[in-house]
């Protein structure tokens, strides 16, 4: 084991009077990460889900967590007309943090994988802005996107995922209810 | 240990970074480009500890076991045996302090007398209740370091919540201001790993029963041992303290105490 320290190697306070800055991982674009989860499919097609408000309700009650949105960007993926499933991209906010993530389905709307596309992480209560997160909203990996280069890692207390979990079983439901309402057009 | 400056050893053009969902936390791997494989075999490695020991998880060894009656052996996994071996092992060299049951109850693990025999979790009391989660998080990065290894892999990270070990490469660390959020410039870390636990007042996790709570960081050649080491010294409150000076002697290991 070999450790440098960037800082002096005080017992207390290490890091106390050192600048703050964000911290940005991007892993996988949404079109990357649509060929990563489906590498059999030749033809992706969006499907735009809209949900009215008696569905929203039965969607709250189906996750057991408030429904968020009437509008999803569903992505099909199907190769020689065969549907292999669907990939939706959505946004979490945590504690300090912004999470990008896409969920497979399987063609009966089960979770298949879970990839996170992008994390952010920023200082103070940035978080908490709307102007903060909106300048990165679609922008996941569009550019200056260097694969490759950036390998920093966070050490900190435990991340909790919750936020993520929770998301991945709202879309689950939403994917079950579109499917069984053939919203989703096939 | 040394401190140093060395280069890393592996020259890696590239890598192939993921991050998935896994130990209620989000767990990140790098590999070298192309080393495919040997990320799906580390991410394997996560899910079966998380299938086996996470507490969420309805059908895991621990989940079964506190549905079982007081009393009744559950079998458990070798992997499960082995972590509760290490947290009753670390329990006794703490006095106590490192406690997976929070004082719950009393539990017991029965392994044969053949490393292959079947091992069995037991509760004592109706109150028992196991929580792994730490020490196990840090046990599956060892897992799935060892994982990518066996898989080709000449370099791997594996950062499960900000438990991360590095072996084959030299990963720039950043440590979170658990307070403000944002990140300070921390460390460079060559093989080996790094643990960092927060219960100051308003954190984010929360020892029961203790009268000091730190935040604070462990570095160590094994995750299992960064971890579990953080959970005593945060609760010591004091690197110096001769029991954390014992254990952190034993496992090879140095703290930070950020926040007392």
């Amino acid at each position: 084991m070999r450790i440098t320290l960037s800082a002096a190697p005080l017992l207390v306070a290490a890091t106390a009077g050192l600048p703050l800055s964000a911290f940005a991982v991007d892993y996988m674009s949404p079109q990357q990460a649509q060929q990563a989860l489906f590498p059999q499919a030749d033809r992706f097609t969006v499907r735009d889900v809209a949900m009215d408000a008696a569905q929203l309700q039965a969607l709250a009650s189906k996750a057991g967590l408030p429904a968020r949105s009437a509008q999803w960007k569903v992505i099909e993926a199907s190769q020689g007309g065969k549907l292999l499933g669907w990939m939706v991209v959505d946004n979490v906010v945590g504690k300090f943090e912004l999470i990008t993530y896409a969920v497979a389905l399987t063609p009966e709307a089960a979770v298949k994988q879970v990839e996170v596309l992008s994390y952010r992480e920023s200082h103070g209560s940035e978080i908490r802005l709307p102007a903060w997160r909106q300048q990165f909203v679609g922008k996941t990996a569009a550019n200056g996107i260097r694969p490759g280069q950036d390998i920093a890692n966070i050490s900190g207390a435990t991340l909790s995922c919750s936020h993520v979990t929770d998301g991945v079983r709202r879309i689950a439901a939403m994917a079950e209810m579109a499917r069984g309402l053939h919203l989703l057009g096939s | 240990m040394p401190l140093s400056a060395q280069t890393p050893r592996t020259a890696v053009r590239g890598w192939l970074r993921r991050a998935r969902p896994w130990l209620g936390t989000l767990v990140d791997i790098g590999v070298p480009t192309g080393c495919d494989a040997a990320l799906e075999a580390a991410f394997d490695a996560i899910a079966l500890a998380h299938r086996l020991m996470s507490v969420q998880e309805p059908g895991s060894d621990l989940s079964r076991a506190h549905a079982a009656e007081v009393g009744e052996p559950v079998p458990v996994h070798a992997w499960t045996a082995e972590v509760l071996r290490l947290c009753l092992d670390l329990h006794a060299r703490s006095e106590g302090l490192f406690d997976v049951a929070c004082g719950s109850g009393r539990w017991a693990l029965h392994c044969g007398p053949q490393p292959d025999d079947p091992s069995t979790l037991q509760r004592l009391d109706a109150g028992a209740r196991l929580d792994v989660g730490g020490i196990a998080k840090g046990w599956a990065v060892d897992r799935a370091v060892r994982a990518a290894q066996a898989a080709g892999a000449a370099a791997v990270w594996v950062n499960a919540g900000g438990d991360l070990r590095v072996q084959g490469a030299t990963v720039p660390v950043r440590l979170r201001d658990e307070r403000e959020g944002g990140t300070h410039s921390w460390l460079q870390l060559s093989d080996g790993a790094i643990a960092t636990s927060d219960f100051t007042p308003g954190a984010r996790s929360e020892l029961s029963g203790t009268l000091r709570a730190a935040h604070v960081s462990v570095a160590a050649p094994e995750c299992v041992w960064a971890d579990a080491l953080t959970k005593v010294l945060a609760q010591l409150g004091d690197a110096q303290h001769p029991m954390a000076q014992a254990l952190l002697h034993a496992h090879g290991a140095q703290a930070w105490v950020h926040v007392r």
